[in-house]
């Protein structure tokens, strides 16, 4: 018993890690792809096509002046940044990671922290507690644009919950249980020998609806723009967290990028068929077996290439890179991580194209009026949502 | 485990609520001890579900909690308009029928 | 002392310091946030019950979207600190001891009592049980409290808009 609590901890110790780095490094990721998008270079000066960038700015927001305003609710302004972040971390502790269960100190462990029956309702419910986080810091920072942004961060969050959860329920239909990993599992299987049966493509009735639904409704949940009218600069400040400053701020920014991932995550899973391969398991398609390290492969050489012509430090450091990759990529061609390796590697890259999606539509669509969200959210979202349960219920009964 | 010390720490959450029911002025904390009542309520009824290995009770604890959700909004509602016409939320000033 | 015993013992002091809170917390938007911990930990409670989905069901609706009315009301109102009076000497020397003693021979009471338990839960799952019940034993009470949640929300639109014609008045500090 106690060794497999022992196991539990070095798990969560490790996905903490895992998401602690990740949520930092998107934020670069963010940055260099809106600049990009908008034909310029983004972060290049600190460290090598600036990937130390997310440590100067963790260093920034620890070392700078933390300012408490006059007159705010103490208690109430502390907790409500831990509230946001701790809420926004938890959610990953439901996501399985890949089918194949792995050995540590001699316990053999499946690849999730929390594989409970009701998941995908364990990670609804973590999101509804955390428009707390929003609602208490506008309320407690006793300033005008922290009380207005606050409460309407809070409503939209509230609103767009709604279409949130509908839009899953076709989903559920479909597969007949709320556990994550059983969820993935009954993606499984090809229809017509090559089109992986994935909720998108399914069977008895695509997704297509459900699944439009929960990615405009999850952009308005995380407060991303274009619904981002609450904390966006340009409109009021800086919305709720006006007046946070250093560390708190950064709980908060923290908080935001975490619940992206989270909410990528659950749409990789409902929608994308999850840790499956969308090639089909077939003997002639073996060599697909080898994409993760091909990957990693042609990831070190342009690495290798590119380091030796920077100038600068990047000399050393991206070669230096290029060739862990390239240990990396020569591991995961051995006979026994490369079972193991497939199904967290495909996970990982469906949601990097949908976090991609996600920072595109950022940087390019403008921001939606206060009352057009909200018209937008209850009279065309949540409608949109019913209509495809009835269409999903009526397409299972049908199939039957 | 005993049910009877979940039934234990039901029927305490349930005092508390009436204790706060009765010596609280303010109009809206004294809604939130009867949500706090009704989670004792609910507490014991999904403790007696698990006793007899049924599961009504937690059908009961269903709509108790939709019922709460009505009565919340509707409560709710009420209180906003007394405050605006009385501009004040103490108890011990809503006691009059005329202003 | 089983896990069990330790994780019961461990929700059940939350729950309580979290209730005791809401009642002595002077400021309504404490006493709120004390009743979401309340709320929160009755749900791991009902986890170590077996009703998983009572569970989520309690933190989704009555924590995440009820008390989120209650802590908007309560922003929207502007409720302030509740004066500090002193209770009449009845309330302070008679009345608070008696409430504890009445709440502790309670607790006992329920406490000493015994139940003979069947302990069986239910076999494939809560949810699967709870939705056959609920869409055949109770379909006509789960028709008719979707009729009151439509006259719920009817009647709070009704009740907290402003009327026509009178100009929305400067809300004064309100004095509780």
């Amino acid at each position: 018993m106690g060794v497999i609590l022992l196991v539990s901890l070095i798990k969560v110790a490790v996905l903490m890690f895992f998401v602690l780095t990740s949520v930092a490094y998107l934020v670069w990721f963010e940055r260099k792809l809106a600049a990009h998008l908008q034909g310029r270079w983004g972060p290049y000066r600190v460290g090598p096509h600036g990937l130390l960038q997310p440590l100067a700015d963790g260093a920034k927001f620890l070392l700078k002046e933390d300012i408490t305003p006059a007159g705010v609710d103490r208690f109430v302004y502390y907790i409500a940044p831990l509230v946001t972040m701790t809420l926004a971390i938890s959610g990953i502790a439901m996501v399985p990671f890949g089918p194949a269960e792995i050995r540590i100190l001699g316990v053999t462990t499946p690849l999730v922290i929390a594989n409970i029956n009701v998941g995908l309702l364990a990670i609804f419910a973590i999101t509804s507690v955390g428009v707390y986080g929003v609602a208490l810091a506008g309320w407690s920072s006793n300033s005008k644009y922290s009380l207005l942004g606050g409460l309407r961060s809070s409503a939209q969050m509230v609103s767009y919950e709604l279409s949130l959860t509908l839009s899953v329920v076709g989903v559920l239909l479909l597969a007949g249980s709320f556990n994550l990993s059983e969820l993935i599992v009954r993606q499984g299987g090809f229809s017509w020998r090559y089109i992986p049966q994935w909720n998108l493509f399914s069977p008895p009735f695509p997704q297509v609806l459900g699944f439009v639904c929960y990615f405009i409704s999850a952009i308005a949940e995380t407060n991303r723009a274009p619904f981002d009218l609450a904390e966006a600069e340009s409109e009021i400040v800086a919305g709720y967290h006006t007046e946070y400053s250093s560390f708190k701020f950064a709980m908060f920014f923290l908080g935001e990028y975490a619940s992206m991932i989270t909410v990528a995550c659950l749409a990789t899973i409902l929608f994308l068929g999850g840790w499956l391969s969308p090639f089909p398991q077939t003997a002639s398609l073996y060599w697909t077996h080898y994409i993760p390290s091909a990957v990693l492969l042609i990831g070190a050489m342009a690495l290798i290439v590119d380091g030796v012509y920077y100038k600068g430090f990047g000399r050393i450091e991206l070669p230096v890179l290029g060739l862990v990759l390239f240990a990396l990529s020569f591991l995961c061609s051995r006979p026994g991580i490369i079972e193991g390796i497939q199904g967290p590697f495909w996970f990982l890259g469906k949601i990097l194209v949908v976090l991609f999606v996600y920072v595109w539509v950022r940087w390019t669509l403008p921001r939606f009026r206060y009352d057009q969200l909200m018209r937008f959210g209850w009279k065309f979202l949540f409608p949109l949502a019913l209509l495809n349960v009835v269409l999903t219920s009526l397409a299972v009964v049908m199939g039957k | 485990m005993p049910i009877s010390y979940y039934l234990a720490l039901s029927a305490v959450l349930f005092g508390l609520g009436a204790i706060g029911f009765v010596f609280r002025r303010n109009i809206i904390t004294i809604f939130m001890s009867i949500e706090l009542m009704l989670n004792a309520v609910n507490l014991a009824f999904i403790a007696f579900a698990r006793a007899w290995g049924q599961l009504q009770g937690q059908v009961f604890v269903f709509f108790v909690i939709v019922v709460a959700a009505a009565e919340a909004a509707v409560g709710l509602a009420i209180v906003i308009v007394i405050s605006r016409n009385r501009h004040s939320l103490n108890v011990e000033r809503i006691n009059l029928l005329k202003l | 002392m089983t896990l069990q015993m330790l994780v019961f013992l461990v929700l059940a002091a939350v729950t309580v310091a979290a209730a005791v809170n809401v009642v002595i917390l002077r400021h309504p938007i404490h006493s709120a946030i004390a009743l979401i911990v309340v709320m929160v930990s009755l749900a791991g409670v009902f986890l170590t019950l077996e009703a998983e989905f009572i569970a989520a069901l309690q933190i989704i609706v009555y924590a995440g979207a009820i008390m989120v009315l209650f802590v908007f009301v309560i922003m929207l109102l502007n409720a302030g600190e509740e004066e500090r009076t002193n209770m009449s000497r009845m309330a302070r020397y008679v009345g608070v001891p008696l409430a504890i003693v009445l709440l502790g021979e309670l607790a006992y009471q329920v406490g000493a009592a015994t139940f003979s338990m069947t302990a069986q839960p239910a076999a494939n799952g809560a949810i699967h049980g709870l939705s056959m019940l609920l869409f055949q034993d109770f379909v006509f009470p789960f028709e008719l409290t979707s009729i009151l949640i439509l006259i719920a929300i009817l009647g709070a639109l009704v009740l907290a808009q402003r009327r026509e014609g009178v100009p929305a008045k400067r809300e004064q500090q309100n004095v509780s």
